[in-house]
C-alpha cells in the first residue's frame, strides 16, 4: 500500500452525518435513492458544491447535490446500470473552479435492514463453483456473497452453526486484513472508515492495536499479522468453538 | 434498404448468439440460424418506436452517431443500458462489423462473447466495456469530437488506448479525462497516438504514458474532484513527467 497524503486539509465528513436508503421499484425500473446529508459544523463555505457518487467495483454514477448553503437533489436519482449494494462518496467541492475537494466521505452505505447486528451484508449470487467470497465493492465495504445456486445456503449463513464456525473467521480474518494491512488503517486517513469492524473486534479482545507510522514498518506489520491472528482466535474461541462443531459435523455425515 | 424493429435477445436468443459466435470462432463464418434476430424465442421488440437497418460503419463515429439517432426514443424512455438489446444490436450488426476484416477471414477472437453480447443477468462495468457498438454509442454520446481518435478507429478494434480509457466507468464517463488523454496523447496532424503514450508492455510505465496519467489521476483525486474537472483545469495539475505530452498539446 502507497500512503496517500492529504495536503489540502480536507475534511471528514461523519458516516454518522449521512442517512442514505435506496429504494427498489416494483416496475422493473432500476431504484433509486434518497440522501440525507448533514454538514453543519464542518464550516464550509455555502456555495461550495456538494457531489453524491454512487459507486461498485468499475460502475460509477454521479448526481449533482447543489451547493452546501442550498442541497438541491436532483429529480432523477436512478441508479441506471449499478450493480446492486452499491456504496456512496459524497464530495464537497470549491467553487472557485479548482477542483480541490473540501470535505468528504468514502464508503458510505445505504440503509439497510438485515444488516443490523452484523459488520458484513449477506447477498446471494451465481458464484459457480465457490460456495462463499467476500466482496469488497472495489474500494471497501465487505459484503458476504454466497452462491445462490447451493440450496438453503442463506439459511444455513445465518443458522448453521457448522458453516459459521467454518465460515466467520476467516471472513473477520479478510476484513482485518484489509483494513490493517491493505488499506492501512491508523495509517492513512483516508482509512478510517474501518472504525467500527476494530470497536468490534476490541469488544471481544482487549490487547492494543500495535501502531503503526509508516507504510515501509515491517516489524510492525509483522506485529499487526500476529494480532490479526490472535483476534480471530479470540473470535472463534468466543462465539464458535470450530474445532468442536467442526468435528461433530463430520460425526454426524 | 429496409428497416427493423429493435429488439431484445431473450434467454433462448442469448443461448443461440453464444452457440452462433462459437461456431465461428471453431469453424469460421457461418450464417445465423433463421429466425434468430426475429423469431419470439429468440428476439422481443423493444416497447419504444425504435428502428435499424443493415449498414456498414467506416468507424466509431458513424456507428456511433447513428445509433444515437435510431436509439434516442429508447434513450429518453432511460432504456438505453439494457443488455438484451444491446447483444440484439451486437449481433444483428455482427456481418456489417466484419466486412472490413474480409481479407483476415473475418475471424472474431476468443472474447468474442463480450464484444457483441452483455449476459443480461450477470454482468457489471467491466462486460459493457468490452462490447464494440455500445462503446461506439457511448463515445459519441459522452464525449463527442472531444474523443475524435477513439471515434476513429474501426467499430470491431479495440485498442489499448482505447481499453485503459473505456476500462473504468469514472474514467470514461469523465469529459474531463478523456478529452484531456486526447489533448496529450492524440496527435491530431498525424491522426494517430503520440510516440510513448501507451506503454503497452507489462512492468513499471513509461514516465507520461497514459497508464502513469491514470495512476496519477487516482492519486489527485483524493484532493481534487477530478472525474468532475475539465481537461484544462486538469492539465496544470499533472507533474513533470508530463511535460513532453503537455508541451505538444499546447
Amino acid at each position: 500500500m502507497k500512503r496517500r497524503f492529504n495536503f489540502t486539509g480536507r475534511k471528514r465528513i461523519a458516516q454518522e452525518g449521512i442517512a442514505i436508503n435506496i429504494e427498489q421499484r416494483d416496475d422493473g425500473a432500476p431504484p433509486s435513492f434518497t440522501a440525507e446529508i448533514d454538514l453543519s459544523g464542518l464550516e464550509l463555505p455555502l456555495d461550495a458544491r456538494v457531489i453524491v457518487e454512487a459507486y461498485s467495483g468499475r460502475a460509477i454514477i454521479r448526481f449533482p447535490w447543489g451547493t452546501v448553503g442550498a442541497m438541491r437533489p436532483p429529480l432523477d436519482r436512478q441508479l441506471v446500470d449499478m450493480p446492486v449494494n452499491p456504496s456512496f462518496r459524497i464530495k464537497v467541492v470549491a467553487a472557485d473552479g479548482s477542483g480541490v475537494l473540501l470535505a468528504m466521505a468514502n464508503r458510505v452505505r445505504p440503509h439497510r435492514e438485515e444488516r443490523s447486528g452484523s459488520l458484513v451484508w449477506v447477498e446471494g449470487k451465481d458464484l459457480g463453483h465457490e460456495v462463499w467470497r467476500l466482496s469488497f465493492a472495489g474500494t471497501g465495504a465487505p459484503t458476504l456473497l454466497v452462491n445462490e445456486n447451493i440450496a438453503g445456503i442463506s439459511d444455513a449463513v445465518r443458522n448453521d452453526k457448522a458453516f459459521r464456525a467454518l465460515v466467520m473467521p476467516e471472513v473477520l480474518r479478510a476484513m482485518l486484513v484489509r483494513a490493517l494491512l491493505v488499506e492501512g488503517y491508523g495509517l492513512d486517513d483516508d482509512a478510517g472508515d474501518w472504525n467500527e469492524l476494530i470497536a468490534f473486534v476490541q469488544s471481544f479482545h482487549a490487547e492494543t492495536l500495535p501502531a503503526r507510522e509508516r507504510d515501509d514498518d515491517e516489524e510492525a506489520r509483522k506485529d499487526r499479522v500476529r494480532w490479526i491472528d490472535r483476534a480471530v482466535g479470540a473470535f472463534t474461541e468466543r462465539r464458535f468453538h470450530a474445532g468442536d462443531m467442526y468435528a461433530g459435523t463430520l460425526r454426524r455425515a | 434498404m429496409s428497416e427493423t424493429r429493435v429488439c431484445r435477445l431473450t434467454d433462448d436468443g442469448m443461448e443461440a448468439a453464444r452457440r452462433h459466435l462459437k461456431s465461428i470462432r471453431e469453424d469460421g463464418w457461418v450464417e445465423m440460424i433463421p429466425g434468430m434476430l426475429s423469431h419470439p424465442r429468440y428476439a422481443e421488440p423493444i416497447e419504444q418506436d425504435a428502428y435499424v437497418e443493415l449498414r456498414p460503419f467506416a468507424n466509431r463515429r458513424e456507428a456511433g452517431q447513428y445509433l444515437g439517432e435510431r436509439l434516442k426514443p429508447i434513450a429518453e424512455a432511460g432504456l438505453a443500458a439494457d443488455p438484451a438489446m444491446w447483444s440484439w444490436l451486437g449481433m444483428f450488426f455482427l456481418d456489417e462489423m466484419h466486412h472490413q476484416d474480409a481479407a483476415t477471414s473475418r475471424r472474431i477472437g476468443e472474447f468474442a462473447e463480450a464484444a457483441y453480447l452483455i449476459d443480461p443477468v450477470n454482468h457489471d462495468s467491466r462486460d459493457k466495456s468490452h462490447h464494440r457498438l455500445l462503446i461506439a454509442y457511448d463515445t459519441w454520446m459522452q464525449h463527442g469530437e472531444d474523443a475524435w481518435l477513439l471515434l476513429n478507429d474501426a467499430v470491431g478494434s479495440m485498442s489499448e488506448f482505447t481499453l485503459r480509457l473505456v476500462h473504468s466507468h469514472e474514467v470514461f464517463r469523465s469529459q474531463g479525462i478523456v478529452k484531456l488523454a486526447h489533448l496529450l496523447y492524440a496527435d491530431e496532424r498525424k491522426g494517430k497516438l503520440r510516440e510513448g503514450s501507451s506503454g503497452i508492455n507489462k512492468g513499471t510505465p513509461p514516465p507520461g504514458s497514459l497508464r502513469r496519467l491514470l495512476a496519477v489521476l487516482n492519486s489527485l483525486s483524493l484532493t481534487y474532484d477530478v472525474y468532475g474537472m475539465t481537461a484544462e483545469q486538469l492539465l496544470p495539475l499533472l507533474p513533470a513527467e508530463f511535460d513532453r505530452f503537455r508541451t505538444a498539446a499546447a
